[in-house]
């Protein structure tokens, strides 16, 4: 994460009236809160349209964040928030899968927020740097994506299984995290 | 992989399931930590992959094609602006609760304020018209707040103009440039420096005198004490403060408004003096100006006339404009603050220069025209050499009478050397940035001996000197840049040539931004390599401090300000983007072998603003 002080800096800039020292907060967390949310929804569009709503509810009211806090974690629980209400108002329009992410997404809380505690922006370029390393058919995958219907296309065109493709993608995901592990000692 | 993972996630992914498989697969999610922690890692994986992705797709495949990393950005800046956009239509909570308690103390001046809406051409209604008339039984006190009102006449930026429709009614950046400033200092939360764009809002002045240029084609001459709102491109409060107007054609219609009466432009030259505790006065020196109250009748006042609005409406009295500021008067006073801190920071820099710690000091106050070199005052001039100029310009600096480089082309730059490998440093220099032409801009960076020795004479000590302390380090580079990215000044240090070879600190640095382009701006970095402990300041102020991991002496040697040595084949090789010129102009630079504290910074900053 970034040094805290420029962030508690643009905190209190952006209390004194300066909206533009916003900008640092969302350019500092916003692949952090994108991933984050993410993680917990499967539509690329919603994850954004979400992430950004987490910002604007931080803005609304960032009066309330303890500047002696974590403004990562605080983020976080506006973006728990969030999908929760999110959870709730998708359920009545699809209750039996938006029954089962809610319930995923609590299982997971706890889990989710000791990985994403420690995510950095320096761990967010090594993964890029990690996934160009990957073996072709890896990348592949990597690059795809498996949201949707991309697992099945991409089992058709790489004439394979659709459970060889949530393996490859399993063990790809198993090389980043060694890879990243490895940049960032 | 485990058979109900690979069921959590192909349900999690596609949305779609087998109940019948999912059941057990989920009810063992509820009981196992170890299935949790592991659908958690692949459900971050893949977020973490798909967010990085999203953010250039192109690049990606410029990768593949490169077999290189690329930084990212592009997507994520088109991320930041629909987020900013968006709070534009938001009012926090802490500004309405802010602006509630303001309500609450001010509420005996509302009705003052509202006085001013009785003037014609503003609002129209019987309401109002009552409460005007309680406003003035009251004889309420001047207006003294009104921090953020965000009344309908506060979003746009020029009053409605009958049967003309506006293209747009979104605010732009400013709907004014403070274009002089002399000593002045500010209350309240606008503060803004000379050249910087003013936006609508309250501006109190408590000392010095500044010059205001509307972008509706209105100068305006102001004099502390003073305390004004800027409410459109052609009208502003004043709440008290003296101040003159010289209107050109294209700004007719200008007004200013206080308390008691709207002054109407009709194609003049007028002053206003607002008292706190008195009566407004209006000396009209050029044309003539309409003035309209809420209880007398508009009067139009010709030029060399003045009036004073009394309880009795208004009166003629003495005109007596010499009171009142004039261009010539601002600029006279500026030459003379400008001189005053000019000779501050000589008897300062010369100081500076005496401290034992300072290995380089070059204050640009060489007295050749055209001076090829920038002579080290230090106490020590043999710690480093003299910088050899190699295509600026000279121009002037901080102040008419300073000097300073101006780089404008590709290969400007200044050369020289501190020769040795250093536990502590401070760099400090005075920049203005006209723009940042490129990727990343270079502001101070090591040259490899091998590179210098291209071009000097075979028998250069010095390289074969520099080349030996290098074979006993591992730093191959130090480098303080400025960049176009999200933190945009980074202080680094080279072991290797891979990213992860390099201890960086980068950190937001407002002055590389377009707004404050052309704004003389004090940067620093202090570097003490035992601690690992790496700052930067701007303009006497820490901006961020982070800890490298490697405790290696900081290996100086040559190097170059403002430019980085960049081969054709390198610029041709990387499509220009290994171009590192800085596009500004530089008026001194220290490089000391201790750390700074931030008192001894921020004096360096007081004795050298302009």
């Amino acid at each position: 994460m970034p040094h805290s002080d420029p962030i508690k800096h643009a905190v209190r800039q952006v209390l004194s009236g300066d909206t533009d020292a916003f900008r640092l907060l969302v350019r500092e967390y916003r692949l952090m809160i994108r991933s984050y949310v993410g993680s917990q929804l499967h539509r690329s569009d919603e994850t954004d349209d979400l992430s950004q709503e987490v910002f604007m509810s931080a803005y609304r009211n960032l009066d309330q964040f303890d500047l002696d806090g974590d403004f990562g974690a605080w983020l976080r629980g506006i973006a728990r928030n969030k999908l929760l209400m999110h959870f709730r108002t998708t359920q009545r329009r699809s209750q039996r899968e938006s029954k089962f992410r809610e319930e995923v997404a609590q299982l997971l809380e706890y889990d989710l927020e000791k990985i994403f505690v420690r995510q950095s922006d320096f761990a967010i370029e090594a993964l890029l740097r990690c996934i160009s390393k990957l073996p072709d058919r890896m990348r592949h995958v990597v690059r795809e994506g498996l949201d949707g219907t991309k697992a099945a296309a991409l089992a058709e065109e790489l004439s394979t299984s659709l459970g060889a493709i949530y393996n490859l993608n399993y063990r790809a995901s198993s090389l980043l995290r060694e890879c990243v592990k490895a940049e960032m000692e | 992989m485990d058979q109900d993972l690979r069921i959590l996630l192909a349900a999690w992914l596609t949305g779609e399931w087998d109940d019948a498989e999912l059941a057990p697969a989920l009810e063992r999610l509820r009981t196992d930590r170890s299935l949790r922690k592991s659908l958690a890692e692949e459900l971050a994986m893949l977020s973490q992959t798909r967010a990085v992705q999203s953010s250039e797709p192109r690049w990606l495949k410029l990768e593949d094609a490169l077999g290189a990393a690329l930084e990212h950005g592009e997507d994520d800046a088109v991320f930041e602006s629909r987020v900013m956009a968006s709070l534009s239509q938001i009012a926090p909570g802490y500004q309405s609760r802010r602006k509630w308690l303001t309500v609450a103390a001010i509420v005996s001046t509302v009705a003052a304020f509202v006085a001013l809406a009785f003037l014609p051409g503003w609002l129209n209604n019987d309401g109002v018209e009552r409460e005007n008339t309680i406003a003035h039984q009251q004889n309420t006190p001047p207006i003294e707040i009104a921090q953020n009102n965000q009344d309908d006449t506060n979003t746009q930026t020029r009053r409605p103009i009958d049967g003309v429709n506006l293209v747009s009614n979104s605010r732009v950046s400013a709907v004014a440039v403070l274009s002089q400033a002399v000593n002045a200092q500010w209350g309240g939360n606008n503060r803004p420096v000379a050249g910087e764009g003013l936006d609508l809002g309250d501006f109190i002045l408590r000392r010095g005198a500044v010059q205001i240029e509307f972008l509706s084609g209105v100068r305006l001459l102001l004099q502390a004490p003073a305390n004004i709102e800027l409410r459109a491109a052609d009208e502003v409060l004043i709440r008290y403060g003296a101040a003159s107007c010289f209107v050109t054609d294209m700004g007719h219609g200008f007004r200013v408004l206080t308390k008691e009466m709207e002054v109407a432009d009709l194609g003049t030259a007028f002053s206003i003096d607002v008292k706190q505790d008195g009566k407004p006065e209006v000396h009209v020196i050029d044309g003539s100006v309409e003035i309209k109250s809420s209880q007398h009748e508009t009067l139009e006042v010709q030029e060399m006339h003045a009036i004073r609005m009394g309880d009795d409406g208004p009166e003629d009295i003495e005109y007596s404009p010499d009171r009142f500021l004039k261009t010539s008067v601002i600029r006279g006073r500026q030459n003379a603050f400008a001189l005053r801190r000019y000779n501050r920071w000589k008897e300062y820099a010369e100081a500076l220069s005496a401290d034992p710690s300072v290995l380089l000091h070059y204050t640009f106050e060489e007295t050749d025209p055209s001076a090829l070199e920038l002579i080290n005052v230090a106490t020590d001039p043999s710690r480093a050499t003299n910088g050899v100029v190699i295509g600026c310009q000279w121009d002037r600096g901080r102040w008419r009478s300073k000097r300073a480089l101006l780089y404008r082309n590709a290969s400007d730059r200044v050369l020289f050397q501190v020769p040795g490998a250093f536990d502590k440093a401070t760099f400090l220099v005075w920049a203005r940035v006209d723009a940042i032409t490129q990727e990343t801009t270079s502001l101070l960076m090591t040259e490899h001996p091998g590179r210098r020795a291209l071009f000097s004479p075979a028998d250069d000590k010095s390289i074969s000197e520099a080349m030996k302390r290098r074979s006993k380090t591992t730093v191959e580079t130090v480098r303080w840049e400025l960049s176009q990215h999200t933190n945009n000044v980074m202080f680094s240090v080279g072991h290797g040539i891979k990213e992860s070879d390099y201890d960086k600190l980068a950190v937001d640095h407002p002055y590389t931004r377009s707004d404050r382009w052309g704004t003389w701006a004090c940067m620093g970095v202090t570097c003490d390599v035992k601690e690992r402990t790496v700052t930067h300041y701007l303009n006497g102020q820490p901006i961020g401090t982070g800890q490298f991991t490697r405790a290696e002496p900081l290996l100086l040697d040559f190097m170059e300000l403002g430019n980085f040595g960049t081969t054709v084949e390198e610029l041709e090789r990387t499509g220009g983007s290994a171009q590192r010129r800085f596009y500004g102009a530089i008026d001194e630079l220290m490089i000391a072998d201790r750390v700074f504290d931030a008192s001894e910074i921020k004096s360096f900053w007081e004795n050298g603003k302009p």
